[in-house]
């Protein structure tokens, strides 16, 4: 009993940080455009993310390696470098999108000045990082991320026509019309739901908790079920960009407008549960961010690292996620529009993946390191699959974006 | 006697010429922000949004509907694009204005349904000008 309440908090956990600002926008953009044609690019960035994490998971808790040490072994110092540079540049980016997100949410909810409340903000998630526990972090924001459930129950209570929404998981490969921008999306979507950061903290998670071989299996359940819980909301972002903004020929251009959508069919207190809803998985993010950039740099370095421990003992982790709070801080008082950030973030994100998703998966397939816990020849077969198709969202996502202009339909 | 031409030549150096395409774009981007407030101003009227919300979400789209008055500023448009040029500024210039009205109207219904009556008429007439 007391295993399947670890379990069942780890799933939701698991949510913290999955749904961010990148993915709200995303996502209900492409339903306002493409109605519920695009889900298949969901289910398929659920897939990629639950394999990766798994293998990620597993990576960690039986060979002991985190990410950024299997990818400095695995591709070597000096390209293993430009990929942490990459990567934490990306995470920097994601960091400051997402404080503009949660000044946005929180000028909402108070009305007080937006560049007021991203100091607020970052002194708060400063003050939480320094203060809490590992456990305490991941579970707070996680548990709080629940409440975006209201997105999920608002699609369902607008009625969707279940049939049409069904034909989306078929891939249109030459659609009618705007092929261009209808791919950018697709490639915008499942970027947003393999954001790596994501599973960066998540493996480090394990090393934090020492996880042995024996949580082998709660880590393919939070794994696999944290990324469906996370996938239903996604899908509840596309169904009411469909059947809010579509018929409306609204483009949501603002956070804002995104949150009016989540609690459409309801009353004032809905809204207000979507706005903390949202606010707790901007702020998980923002999190996971600040922290990756500090474990990727340690663990790439051999540094010591850990949450766990006293800022004092792990001098370079604590300045590391004190640096990427403060320089996401200044990024995001000197842009004006965090939406264009979050563009950024997603489309780079995807052309970093392969560098990282790679690596993990040759480990994974490594008896000698795994033993009895390397890939299976399914497993090995999906990984690679996965590896095909990331590579080459990785490879169209920069011409997509200039082509269609950052996605602004025409 | 050429100052005056080397002058307007300067002066249009720093403007973007605006392609169909971009123009379409602007076009597009105009029809919705008029749909999304006519939406928001319902969604007042039915008392879904508390006054916070309803003040900073007009303030958030403001900014933005700014933006793209600015983006289009810097630009001139090719000349048989003249026309749906002027009305997408036009009604950009119109949906800015009127965005901070909706809150101070928040509890007065007839008010805002006289409102939402402005903004639909200002977003057919546009739509009928820019021929989207």
């Amino acid at each position: 009993m007391k295993k399947l309440l670890g379990i069942t908090l780890g799933i939701m956990t698991a949510l913290g940080g999955f749904v961010d600002f990148g993915q709200i926008v995303f996502t209900m953009q492409a339903g306002a455009l493409f109605g519920y044609s695009l889900l298949w690019a969901i289910v398929l960035g659920t897939a990629a993310i639950i394999v990766y994490m798994e293998m990620c998971g597993r990576v960690a808790v039986v060979a002991k390696e985190p990410v950024f040490a299997v990818v400095r072994d695995c591709l070597g110092f000096r390209f293993g470098m430009v990929v942490l540079i990459a990567s934490n540049l990306l995470n920097l980016i994601t960091c400051a999108a997402e404080l503009g997100g949660i000044a946005i949410i929180l000028q909402l909810l108070t009305g007080w000045k937006q560049k007021l409340l991203v100091l607020l903000a970052v002194m708060i998630l400063g003050l939480i990082i320094y203060s809490f526990k590992f456990q305490w972090i991941e579970r707070t924001f996680g548990l709080a991320g629940v409440t975006m459930c209201v997105i999920a129950v608002s699609a369902v209570a607008l009625h969707p026509n279940w049939h049409q929404l069904a034909h989306g998981l078929i891939p249109v490969l030459a659609p009618p019309k705007h092929p261009l921008l209808y791919f950018y999306f697709a490639v915008g979507i499942f970027s947003a739901l393999l954001m790596e950061y994501e599973v960066h903290f998540y493996s480090s998670g394990a090393l934090e908790e020492d996880w042995t071989p024996k949580d082998l299996g709660e880590n393919f359940m939070v794994s696999a079920f944290g990324s469906l819980l996370g996938a239903l909301i996604t899908v509840g972002l596309l169904v009411l960009g469909a059947m809010v903004f579509l018929p409306r020929a609204i483009f949501p251009q603002t956070l804002s407008t995104t949150m009016i959508a989540g609690a459409f069919p309801f009353a004032q207190k809905a809204l207000v549960l979507a706005l903390l809803g949202g606010l707790a998985c901007l702020c998980g993010a923002a999190l996971e961010t600040a922290l990756s950039g500090a474990y990727n740099v340690c663990q790439f370095f051999n540094l010591e690292w850990g949450k766990n421990l006293s800022p004092k003992a792990v001098p370079v982790f604590t300045a590391g996620w004190v640096a990427m709070l403060v320089l996401a801080f200044g990024i995001s008082v000197s842009i004006s529009r965090p939406l264009t950030l979050v563009n950024i973030s997603v489309i780079f994100g995807m052309v970093v993946m392969p560098f990282t998703y790679y690596p993990i998966l040759k480990v994974a397939s490594d008896k000698n390191i795994m033993k009895k816990h390397a890939n299976s020849k399914a497993d090995d077969i999906t990984g690679l699959v996965f590896l095909v198709l990331i590579t080459i969202a990785a490879a169209a996502a920069i011409p997509l974006m200039v082509l269609t202009h950052s996605g602004q339909p025409q | 006697m050429t100052l005056p031409p080397f002058l307007a030549l300067c002066a249009c150096s720093s403007h973007k010429i605006l392609t169909s395409d971009d123009l379409r774009s602007e076009l597009v981007s105009a029809n919705s922000y008029a749909s999304e407030m006519e939406m928001f101003i319902d969604y007042v009227r039915q008392g879904q949004a508390t006054k916070t919300f309803a003040a900073a979400h007009a303030r958030q789209l403001a900014t933005e509907i700014a933006h793209s008055e600015q983006e289009l500023a810097s630009t001139t448009p090719q000349p048989e694009d003249e026309k749906a040029f002027k009305s997408c500024k036009g009604e950009l210039e119109f949906l800015r204005r009127e965005l901070p009205v909706i809150p101070t109207l928040m509890g007065n219904d007839s008010a805002l349904r006289l409102e939402r009556a402005k903004v639909a008429a200002s977003h057919h007439q546009f739509a009928a000008t820019s021929l989207l």
